[in-house]
């Protein structure tokens, strides 16, 4: 049964049927007006404009950084700074992005509801749905713009060093979009039943973080099945499940990996769709959810 | 959903995290197959490479890890699966003589030779090889399929109770750290940022070496490739650090205070120790790293040959970088050891092959005629120390009163002299028009001429002139010091001369090592050893003129040998002369064979 689930290939065509489905229901149901409003909204946002500065700086910045290290001069020549340029800026784009994407999240919605235009929106033939999901689409705008324009810095950062087109950067940036976009849905979840931003701002950090330790789950899991006492069974069996419902952030640290590539590495072109599809997933999960919470605000 | 609004939500976020959980799951089985991959690939190359998967266990340890039967169960499984593939060059078992499993030679690197002409380097762009590209495709489909899953299933169970010892640090973010005494990940302390941390970590380590606080480096190092376990860079500049930094400082350790570790299988003082340590880490580097030449040629050249002067092992990790893909002047160390260890038929052959594919290149057209030349030098040694027999039994033969036999005999001793002499004739002339033929002289066919005229002279009684002239020649060229300063002691010693102070230290300090190693024996691999001053050899306890095989370091049966068990390093290391059993069978091993006599 577990192979079946894990490699079956109609399983995997299902899948790929949903995701279109997904994709297809966004584009149609989308109004662009509301999407591409909240991205201009987005763009004069300062604290925005302040991380996409920050990340600038580090990422020229990481230039600079190696430049001090010491020159083995010996007979091997050695990548050391183009490695470390490597993992600072993917580093920066990840921790920058990922501000910006909870930021830009968990501010739409109680921005719009503090300042009331929602009210006037709201007021149009439009459902709830369809303003919603303008907004988280308005949202994932800003996100792929910054994570584009940070990423075509790098390349440039990289591309000085080493005059070879980064073709691994772009599936690294690829993989990175959706661990935003995961972050970005359950973020805009919580945004949706607050009236204030701080609340799903560091809610969205609380994501981030532990999206990124539910492996610990699974040591948890494992110290329970050696365990007779039954309360640690019990906690063994909720940590399961919350291991397996919970999404986990460390699959996209493959971003990291196919950066440095290495000749004993293996092919990377089943796991990159795979993990798009986990992102789109919890994010329409997280899209659902935030609906699900936004429809019975009183407005 | 109009009648149960919230029903259907709770539905839809149900199916929503569901759906997620599921593909999660299938995730998550694609990164235990990764890993399950990369462990296959390090196994095979172990077992190509060090003869072994795992070191030798016994007791618990070896019903605890679980290494060989998994890869014993992979190997069979691919044996059903993986699709026929023509056996090549380099995938036979040198210690059997049979291929190596299917599995080992579909995750063998296909090298195509160099990868780069003389004069360019940069791995980047170079195109993997399109067959290596497909036999990994294939390798990666068996380690995910269906037909392996029980093993995974095994291999994920093993990793997580800490059972495979081959196991290291590549297998994975969260699995790297099972195998260290804590229940987590530290890596996911770092929220996914542990190559970043593992960068901070290494340019701490930059900072100490300009400092100069080596005790810092070390442990320091160690964790930039725990976090970081394909940081290449930090193993190859790491064991630079131990092997040459580290030691540059320190003095050498007199050979009778040197103590014999088994685990290292040589007389180790504080300067070897770091060369160990660096050769470690190199290999834990390969472990993790198993198709990165530059490990391979930095643990081979750099370390083996250049410092611990293994001309053994290092033809070993070179022969193995030339199998990856490599830059050109690996071959040439390869070659430069091959000719170091007496191979000079494979040393040759190498550069003619590399000749045809640099054509003009300057040090493979001096290199073929040198080893041509060695060759016949070695052949003419052959005869000469035939001749030596024969006048040896001639004398005794006269002595017994049989005329007739004795002359034949001097007569065959007359028939190999003259063999030897035209031997040496034709090593000379080569020499000679190497010399000649290079613009500034080369070196190493000058350092050849002389010592062959000073052999000449030691042998017609004008030792002085010898001396006189091996002093000389060991100033004017500095790579054969050591050798005419060895010369000079012999010379001495045979024609009862006076030796200089510093000649006297070196025999002094030979003479107390091995008086030391006379005192005390030595156990090795559950074997005793003792030193015999009189024979200047190691014997193996029981030893009492049993019939031997000769074995030196350019012996094929040696490699073969060495592969198979790799505890015989374990005995040769004991010193240049070393007689052990063997599955029954007595080997006599001597490291200084033909050029280390006159």
């Amino acid at each position: 049964m577990s192979i079946w689930l894990a490699s079956n290939p109609w399983l995997t065509s299902l899948y790929g049927v949903i995701v279109l489905a997904i994709l297809a229901s966004v584009a149609y149901f989308t109004p662009w007006s509301i999407a591409l409003f909240t991205f201009r909204e987005g763009l004069r946002k300062k604290t925005l404009i302040g991380f996409l500065i920050l990340s600038i700086l580090v990422i020229f910045g990481s230039m600079f950084m190696t430049a001090m290290m010491y020159d083995t001069g010996g007979t091997v020549a050695t990548d050391v700074d183009v490695k470390l340029i490597k993992d600072i800026c993917i580093t920066a784009i990840s921790i920058f992005g990922v501000l910006i994407a909870i930021f830009i999240s968990a501010s739409v919605v109680p921005t719009e509801i503090e300042n009331k235009v929602v009210y006037t929106v709201l007021s149009k033939p439009i459902r709830r749905f369809q303003y919603l999901l303008g907004k988280f689409v308005g949202v994932q705008i800003i996100v792929l713009v910054n994570l584009l324009l940070m990423g075509v810095l790098f390349s440039i950062a990289l591309y000085v060093k080493e005059p070879i087109f980064p073709r691994m950067l772009l599936y690294a940036i690829f993989l990175t979009y959706f661990e935003f976009l995961i972050v970005s849905a359950f973020t805009f979840a919580v945004a949706a039943a607050s009236t204030s931003a701080v609340l799903p701002t560091i809610a969205g950090l609380f994501i981030y973080i532990t999206g990124n330790l539910t492996q610990y789950l699974e040591s948890v899991v494992n110290r329970s099945e050696v365990s007779e006492n039954a309360a640690d069974k019990a906690l063994g069996g909720l940590a399961w499940v919350l291991r397996n419902t919970l999404p986990d952030l460390q699959y996209f640290s493959l971003k990291t990996q196919i950066l440095g590539l290495q000749i004993n590495d293996t092919p990377k072109d089943i796991q990159i769709p795979n993990l798009a599809v986990y992102g789109i997933l919890y994010a329409l999960a997280g899209y659902i959810i935030a609906y699900w919470v936004f429809r019975r605000k009183e407005l | 959903m109009k009648r149960f609004p919230n029903l259907v939500l709770a539905i839809l976020v149900a199916i929503g995290l569901a759906l997620g959980a599921l593909q999660g799951y299938r995730v998550r089985n694609l990164r235990e197959a990764d890993a399950f991959y990369r462990w296959l690939v390090t196994a095979s190359t172990q077992l190509r490479v060090f003869g072994s998967i795992t070191p030798e266990l016994e007791g618990e340890e070896a019903e605890k890890y679980m290494d060989r039967d998994l890869f014993d169960r992979a190997v069979a499984k691919a044996d059903e699966v993986l699709p026929d593939i023509p056996v090549m060059d380099g995938d036979i078992d040198d210690a059997t003589g049979t291929p190596y499993p299917k599995l080992v030679r579909y995750t063998r690197t296909l090298s195509t030779g160099s990868h780069t002409v003389e004069g360019e380097s940069g791995s980047a762009a170079v195109a993997a090889n399109p067959e290596q590209v497909k036999r990994d495709a294939e390798v990666w489909r068996f380690a995910r399929s269906a037909s392996l899953a029980p093993e995974r299933a095994d291999f994920t169970r093993f990793l997580r109770d800490k059972r495979l010892a081959t196991a290291g640090a590549q297998i994975g973010v969260a699995d790297i750290y099972r195998n260290q005494e804590t229940p987590v990940s530290i890596g996911q302390m770092f929220l996914g940022f542990r190559k970043l941390a593992a960068g901070l970590i290494w340019i701490e380590v930059d900072e100490a070496f300009h400092k100069g606080e080596m005790q810092r480096m070390v442990p320091l190092m160690r964790t930039t490739v725990l976090l970081d376990p394909n940081f290449v860079d930090a193993y190859l500049i790491g064991a630079w650090h131990l092997a040459y930094n580290l030691t540059a400082q320190m003095p050498d350790t007199p050979g009778y205070l040197k103590e014999y570790v088994p685990e290292f299988g040589a007389w180790v003082g504080n300067k070897e120790r770091a060369y160990f340590a660096a050769a470690n880490f190199l290999k834990d580097g390969i472990r993790n790293n198993p198709r990165d030449y530059r490990l391979y040629f930095d643990l081979g050249y750099a370390v083996y040959a250049e410092k611990l002067n293994d001309h053994m092992n290092a033809v070993t990790y070179l022969t193995e970088a030339t199998k990856q893909r490599h830059e050109s002047w690996v071959r040439r160390m390869l070659y430069h050891s091959l000719q170091a260890t007496g191979q000079f038929e494979e040393a040759r052959a190498g550069w003619e092959d590399y000749l045809r594919a640099n054509p003009g290149h300057p040090v493979a057209q001096r290199m073929i005629p040198t080893n041509t030349a060695l060759m016949k030098e070695r052949d003419a040694e052959a005869l000469d120390a035939q001749a030596q027999k024969l006048l040896t039994q001639a004398a005794q033969a006269r002595a017994d009163g049989q005329e007739a036999q004795a002359a034949q005999l001097e007569r065959q001793a007359g028939e190999l002299e003259k063999q030897r002499e035209a031997l040496l004739d034709e090593a000379r002339a080569i020499y000679t028009d190497l010399n000649a033929n290079t613009a500034e002289g080369d070196e190493f066919a000058q350092a050849r001429l002389w010592r062959m005229q000073a052999i000449e002279l030691h042998k017609q009684g004008r030792t002085l002139e010898a001396l006189a002239l091996l002093r000389q020649a060991r100033m004017e060229v500095s790579r054969f010091f050591h050798e005419a300063s060895d010369l000079i002691i012999r010379m001495c010693i045979e024609a009862d001369l006076p030796l200089n102070l510093s000649e006297r230290k070196r025999l002094l300090e030979v003479e107390r090592m091995k008086e030391a190693w006379a005192e005390k024996p030595v156990e090795v691999a559950g074997r005793r050893f003792d030193f015999s001053l009189a024979e200047d050899t190691w014997h193996q306890a029981g030893y009492a003129d049993q019939e031997t095989i000769t074995l030196t370091p350019a012996t094929r049966d040696l490699a073969a040998l060495r592969k198979n068990r790799p505890v015989i390093d374990q005995f040769i290391g004991l010193g240049d002369n070393v007689v052990f059993e063997l599955d029954g069978q007595w080997y006599e091993f001597h490291k200084q064979n033909l050029f280390g006599n006159i």
